[in-house]
């Protein structure tokens, strides 16, 4: 609920509320459109390479009025257009890695990307997402040692759901690495750091994240 | 559901009014003024011009929002994008090696921002030809409108997109059926070209 509500904050000021239902009717129907149409093997392959519709769709509706409406087709096509972004930007910061012999892609990578390939209206508001994040990681290496280790257990969850990687602990070291030059105090309650508000996914991700939920009970306990 | 408005009382004033003069509009107004809702009345607009001022401080208004947005997140686990459907397209590239943590969380922003920002001219295309439903060849004009989104050239075809299959129209057709009544049916604008076989997926290399 909470969750939700922050999704429906509009940069334009509409309110989407109303219009949740058919979206989500629309989702489930795109999905049983897709089976229909795909070998399973093949569907979730391909389910792979996208991000879900649902999310795309419900973002797609913060810029429309309420009354507009998104069809299928308009849905998926965005759909292909935002990994064809990520692996743009993505492919953009490989290379500089590899200019400058480092292994790991980190934030400033991705943001120097985006600004070399022309969406400079994207930096700002990037530099900004990433030092809230760096503020709220360094916040969380100041806890107790379990709770460190209950980080480590979170990267290695999240690789070992994906390709694993060769060496885990890289990109938490570079965590660390990173995180320790902050040296701004912590202003952040404790308490909120372990509530954990999700906006709706696929189940798949809601049990990923379910996970989640247990392990921080688990060693905050 | 509680609706949190984030942004300065005029912007919340401006928002307010689009959302009210929405029912008014729509029962009431003949469907060449449709134009109505997403529009403000403070904005005078001749019908045969792309507004393209409006537009333009719609998306100045936009990016000024984001930034602010972002100022006021404390949490940055709301997100609208899993991290680990990121990180997996990320790393469908072999010369990716290894990926900080902080990488797919930017990408979620990044991505929210792009669907935004393509969406949000996607539409203005589709309100510029009287439409209510956002389609392929909305998506496809504003690619081709600008420049940063060459990459995405043939991902969509340059000449109007033709959806997929007749069923996904019908699906559409489908929709909330209170609103078909509200509006005039659906029309297929006239193709000049027909492409009988659905649309090739490309992906990048």
């Amino acid at each position: 609920m909470e969750d939700e509500s922050h999704n429906n904050i509009l940069p334009n000021g509409f309110n989407t509320g109303s219009t949740e239902s058919p979206c989500l009717k629309t989702s489930t129907m795109t999905t049983q459109h897709n089976n229909n149409n795909n070998h399973q093997n093949h569907s979730n392959k391909e389910q792979d390479r996208f991000l879900p519709i649902a999310n795309v769709g419900r973002i797609m509706k913060k810029v429309i009025p309420p009354n507009g409406k998104i069809s299928k087709d308009a849905k998926e096509t965005v759909q292909e257009c935002v990994s064809e972004f990520i692996s743009f930007v993505t492919g953009e910061a490989s290379d500089k890695c590899q200019r400058e012999k480092r292994k790991t892609i980190n934030g400033d990578d991705v943001i120097w990307a985006i600004t070399t390939l022309g969406f400079e209206d994207y930096v700002e508001p990037l530099k900004t997402y990433l030092q809230k994040y760096k503020e709220i990681e360094g916040e969380k290496l100041n806890i107790p040692k379990q709770l460190r280790s209950e980080q480590r257990l979170h990267q290695h969850q999240q690789n070992h759901n994906n390709n694993h990687d060769e060496n885990n602990n890289q990109p938490f070291n570079g965590a660390y690495a990173s995180s320790n030059l902050i040296s701004q105090p912590p202003y952040v309650p404790t308490d909120q750091k372990f509530s954990l508000p999700f906006s709706p996914n696929s189940i798949q991700n809601q049990l990923r994240q379910q996970e989640q939920i247990d392990s921080v009970g688990h060693w905050y306990e | 559901m509680d609706q949190n408005q984030h942004g300065q009382p005029t912007q919340e004033a401006v928002g307010k009014n689009q959302y009210q003069s929405n029912p008014m509009m729509a029962p009431t107004n003949p469907p060449s003024e449709t134009i109505g809702p997403y529009v403000t009345s403070s904005f005078p607009r001749e019908k045969q011009h792309a507004p393209q001022d409006i537009y333009q401080e719609q998306l100045n208004n936009f990016w000024a929002k984001q930034c602010q947005e972002i100022e006021e997140t404390t949490d940055l686990r709301t997100h609208s994008l899993p991290y680990a459907r990121i990180k997996k397209i990320m790393k469908a590239d072999r010369d990716v090696r290894m990926v900080s943590a902080e990488a797919p969380v930017l990408f979620a922003k990044a991505c929210e921002m792009f669907i935004m920002e393509l969406t949000m001219k996607a539409w203005a295309n589709a309100e510029d030809h009287r439409r209510r439903i956002l389609q392929k060849s909305d998506i496809a004009s504003a690619i081709s409108k600008t420049d940063v989104f060459d990459f995405l050239e043939d991902i969509v075809p340059r000449d109007v997109g033709i959806p997929r299959s007749s069923i996904a129209q019908n699906f559409d057709l489908s929709m909330p059926p209170h609103q078909n009544v509200t509006y005039p049916p659906y029309y297929v604008p006239a193709m000049v070209t027909g492409r009988p076989i659905p649309d090739q997926n490309h992906h990048g290399p």
